[in-house]
């Protein structure tokens, strides 16, 4: 009996050992998967990072030492495909999560010039794509940006009609109608920018592309070809920016620049952070 | 009854007969010798040995150049005998083969054999004669001699399972056992139909889904012919069974009618993504007497129905690091590494054994540390159905360059997976040890170059986890502020209209009890020219003309509409003082009392007078309240 009741104890230890193992916190994680990095293991890091996003931890500093474990691979004799696109992806995701990280935004330029100079290197077109110009006009500025000279066109606006129509004395009429004048323009101008930028951040969420080339599709999944006219380009290179619109089974609706055109799911990454 | 009357002769009959021969012999049959082009002939081949000898296997057939064969579907049997007081027990197995002839001439066919131990046993070859299409004799059903396991064929008696020639008898209430998997409660076609099934319909990303297409048949045994198979593409495929040559045909009772039924393809599948994946359906020609052809090679056009299976991940919830979506399955893994001694810059050999069942992966994560480099494994790997499931061993021959001098643990080898037996994730893990590291001053060069060919782009790694970023808040979110931002400038220009407003309302207004005034006044002068003629019914008539629109500038009322008695109370209740809401009441009386009676309860003048007073009275409060 006695015998027996070793191995029973072994078991019970172990299987209360197991849950306690299995409900690590996200800091706990978070350290596990800096260690592997510190030592060298770069696929156990990265497994840890991910699985930690996967699970919903989302740290500006978690995202970028899954860059850093991602740029590590992709030097290293083990890299992968894709490797600097997804540093690319994490660095990206780090700066959405906290957009006054210098230290990522340095990093973020180096990997995306690595990743040229590797195409270069390759013999492959230098690609960028130009944003719509609705979006490069709402994105000249943050939104907030935007919204704060609405509202100015707003208060003066009503100061000037308030005045205008109130007031007996020619002078405070007259600036008063400069005064509504220039709230109206600010107004409409502003306003209609701090919506289109509302628009465009809630109508996509941002992703990045982590394979050598994202084929350009059509809704049914077949490869758009350039002579057809549609697209500018046939592929999106390595580490390049999208907006998804619509996920439809395997297939993603980007916008890229001003092309609009389905991708594979499996070729780009989705940034955590993003609304 | 009449099933156990049978077999009681059957049993009668075998002890009776003469024992079959011992010796080791293979007995050829054929279902015709005189054949045309094109017409399918059976080759029957059978060898039977004593219980406990090894049994025959692999059997083989030659066939001849020009004439193509199918099969063979192999059939075993036991029979046991008595002779001169001793019981003898021998095994049979009987090989069937398909053939047709392209073109005419002569065949000879065979010999077939079979594997006996370490031995090959063959029988006779047998010769064909094949003519044109059309100048051939009338088919007929094939006979077959006795058959020393069988030996009521033909005689009406059932034939017993397994041998493949049943002809269709649809009075026969015998029905030889048949697979459950087979059993069907309603037939999609009372001719012929494809059925397919899966299991299980829900699975993970990775886990075993197997599909099996039936094909049954009312008008008897059925060749597969011009099949097309169903599409998957969003599965990892293992064939189980490619075709229906080689399997056995059973019949299978449906609605009161007997089937042939066989399973014709099975395939382990493993879905390669979530979601509602659709597996295309599967069509089938069926070949025999019975069934008509939709084309000279079509036969008889069948198709089975589309199916879909919901494919999910395993749960994020417990998921150990390192999980790859689709390792599905229950694994093994068992390490050897060699050798445990070396020097710094050598190489060490790490062989990685997976076995079990399921998906198994073609890819491994190695312990990776600085020192050791490993270089990309060489596979092998023996990974098949069995019994239905996919399974075996995969072997990964990992080299590892060993860099640092010391005692180097090298770690272990763990792969993450999903057992959906258990419903919960495991780990296999395969330990690799220590490897001694002795120095090598020659690997220091190489060291300082490597060192010197730093990456790139370096990155310092955060140790700990700093502030979290703030979710950034922007304006345009709030409802507030699209509401104030465009309700300021509303609130201003409605503010302004409504002032506009009110004061065209109110100048209208004058303007309307202006009208009244005047109007009262007007009727108080045709009072007093009527007066000035003496005709004070005429008068009467004008001063209730000019107190009722006196009455409507101040008040808004219409008194005609009121009864006399309720209207100094309704003119007060509208702001007329309480004494000229009396006058206009006693005016209007005597207004009709002059008018109707002639009487006069207030003289005329005086009438026209205080009517003229109260008429005044009343503008005045008019327009003290504008």
């Amino acid at each position: 009996m006695k015998h027996a009741a070793v191995p029973l104890g072994i078991c019970v230890t172990l299987a209360l050992c197991a849950p306690a193992s299995a409900a690590e916190t996200p800091e706990q994680a978070f350290a596990s998967a800096a260690s592997a990095l510190e030592r060298g293991a770069y696929d156990e890091a990265i497994d840890r990072f991910e699985l930690l996003a996967d699970q919903g931890f989302s740290h500006p500093d978690a995202s970028f030492d899954r860059a850093v474990a991602y740029l590590a691979r992709a030097q290293s004799p083990r890299a992968h495909t894709g490797d600097f696109g997804r540093a690319v992806a994490a660095l990206a995701e780090t700066l959405l999560q906290r957009p006054e990280d210098a230290e990522a935004e340095r990093a973020l330029e180096s990997v995306q010039s690595e990743i040229a100079r590797r195409r270069a290197r390759e013999g492959r077109d230098q690609i960028t794509a130009r944003p719509s110009l609705a979006r490069a006009i709402s994105g000249l500025a943050p939104e907030n940006v935007w919204a704060v000279f609405a509202a100015l066109g707003s208060v003066l606006l009503v100061a000037g009609l308030a005045i205008r129509w109130w007031s007996g004395r020619a002078t405070w009429r007259l600036g008063a109608t400069i005064a509504l004048s220039i709230g109206a323009v600010l107004l409409i101008c502003f306003g209609s920018l701090a919506a289109a930028a509302r628009r465009f951040r809630r109508i996509s969420d941002p992703a990045v592309v982590v394979v050598q080339e994202a084929r350009l599709l059509d809704e049914n999944g077949k490869a758009l070809s350039k002579q057809e006219g549609a697209i500018e380009h046939e592929a999106i290179p390595e580490g390049g920016v999208v907006e998804v619109h619509e996920r439809r089974g395997q297939l993603l609706a980007i916008e890229w620049g001003s092309t609009r055109a389905w991708v594979s799911s499996g070729q780009v990454v989705v940034l955590h952070g993003a609304e | 009854m009449r099933a156990a009357a049978l077999l009681a002769g059957v049993a009668a009959l075998t002890v009776a007969a003469p024992a079959p021969a011992q010796a080791q012999r293979v007995d050829t049959q054929l279902s015709a010798r005189k054949v045309e082009v094109g017409e399918r002939i059976v080759l029957q081949a059978t060898i039977s040995t004593a219980a406990g000898a090894a049994p025959p296997a692999n059997p083989t057939l030659l066939v001849p150049s020009g004439m193509s064969a199918s099969g063979p579907n192999i059939s075993t049997q036991q029979q046991v005998t008595i002779s001169g007081g001793q019981i003898r027990q021998s095994y049979g197995v009987t090989a069937t083969w398909g053939l047709t002839a392209a073109r005419p001439g002569t065949y000879r066919v065979g010999p077939a054999s079979f594997q006996v131990g370490a031995a090959r046993v063959q029988g006779l070859p047998a010769t064909v004669e094949v003519v044109p299409a059309g100048s051939g004799p009338r088919p007929q059903r094939p006979s077959f001699p006795p058959d020393p396991f069988d030996v009521f064929r033909g005689q009406g008696f059932p034939s017993f399972p397994g041998f493949g020639f049943d002809e269709p008898d649809q009075s026969q209430e015998l029905t030889p056992p048949f697979p459950d998997e087979l059993k069907l409660d309603r037939a999609r076609d009372p001719l012929a139909f494809l059925r397919m099934r899966a299991t299980p319909l829900r699975v993970v990303v990775g886990e075993q889904v197997t599909l099996a297409v039936d094909a049954y048949g009312s008008r008897g045994p059925f060749r597969e012919v011009s099949s097309t198979e169903p599409s998957h593409p969003d599965f990892l495929s293992f064939a189980i069974i490619s075709d229906a040559h080689g399997e056995r045909q059973y019949r299978v009772p449906i609605e009161g009618t007997n089937f042939f039924a066989v399973k014709v393809r099975e395939f382990a599948l493993f879905p390669l993504h979530s979601g509602k994946l659709r597996i295309g359906p599967m069509q089938m020609g069926f070949d025999g007497r019975g069934y008509t052809s939709a084309g000279q090679t079509a036969g008889l056009r069948r198709s089975s129905e589309p199916l879909e299976i919901t494919v999910v991940e395993p749960p994020i919830a417990g998921r150990p690091p390192g999980y790859k979506i689709g390792d599905v399955g229950r694994y093994k893994l068992t390490a050897s590494v060699e050798p445990r001694q070396v020097t710094a810059g050598d190489a060490v050999s790490v062989v990685v054994k997976l076995e079990g069942t399921g998906n198994l992966p073609h890819q491994l994560n190695v312990p990776e540390q600085r020192g050791v480099e490993w270089l990309e494994p060489s596979i092998v790997d023996d990974v098949e159905p069995q019994s239905g499931v996919i399974g075996g061993w995969r072997k990964f021959s990992y080299v590892a360059r060993l860099n640092q001098a010391g005692s180097l643990a090298l770690g272990e080898i763990a792969l993450p997976f999903w057992d959906p037996q258990r419903g919960a994730y495991d780990v296999a893990r395969a330990a690799l040890g220590t490897i001694d590291v002795r120095d090598n001053p020659a690997l220091k060069n190489k060291r300082d170059k490597e060192r010197a060919s730093a990456p790139e782009i370096a990155l310092p790694a955060r140790k700990t986890l700093g502030a979290p970023g703030e979710r950034p808040r922007y304006f345009g979110d709030s409802p507030w502020f699209w509401l104030v931002l465009g309700m300021g400038p509303l609130a201003v220009i409605g503010l302004r209209g409504a002032t506009r407003l009110g004061s065209l309302f109110l100048t209208r207004w004058q303007a309307r009890q202006q009208a009244h005034q005047t109007r009262a006044n007007l009727a108080l002068r045709e009072a007093q020219a009527a007066l000035e003629r003496n005709e004070a019914a005429v008068a009467a008539s004008a001063v209730e003309r000019a107190v009722h629109l006196a009455i409507e500038a101040k008040a808004d009322l219409r008194a005609r509409g009121v009864l006399r008695d309720e209207l100094a109370a309704t003119l007060e209740a509208r702001g007329i003082s309480s004494d000229s809401a009396k006058e206009a009441v006693v005016l209007l009386d005597a207004c009709d009392a002059l008018r109707f009676t002639s009487s006069e309860t207030i003289p005329a003048r005086a009438l026209v007078d205080r009517a003229s007073q109260l008429v005044s009275g009343l503008h005045r409060s008019v327009r003290s309240s504008a």
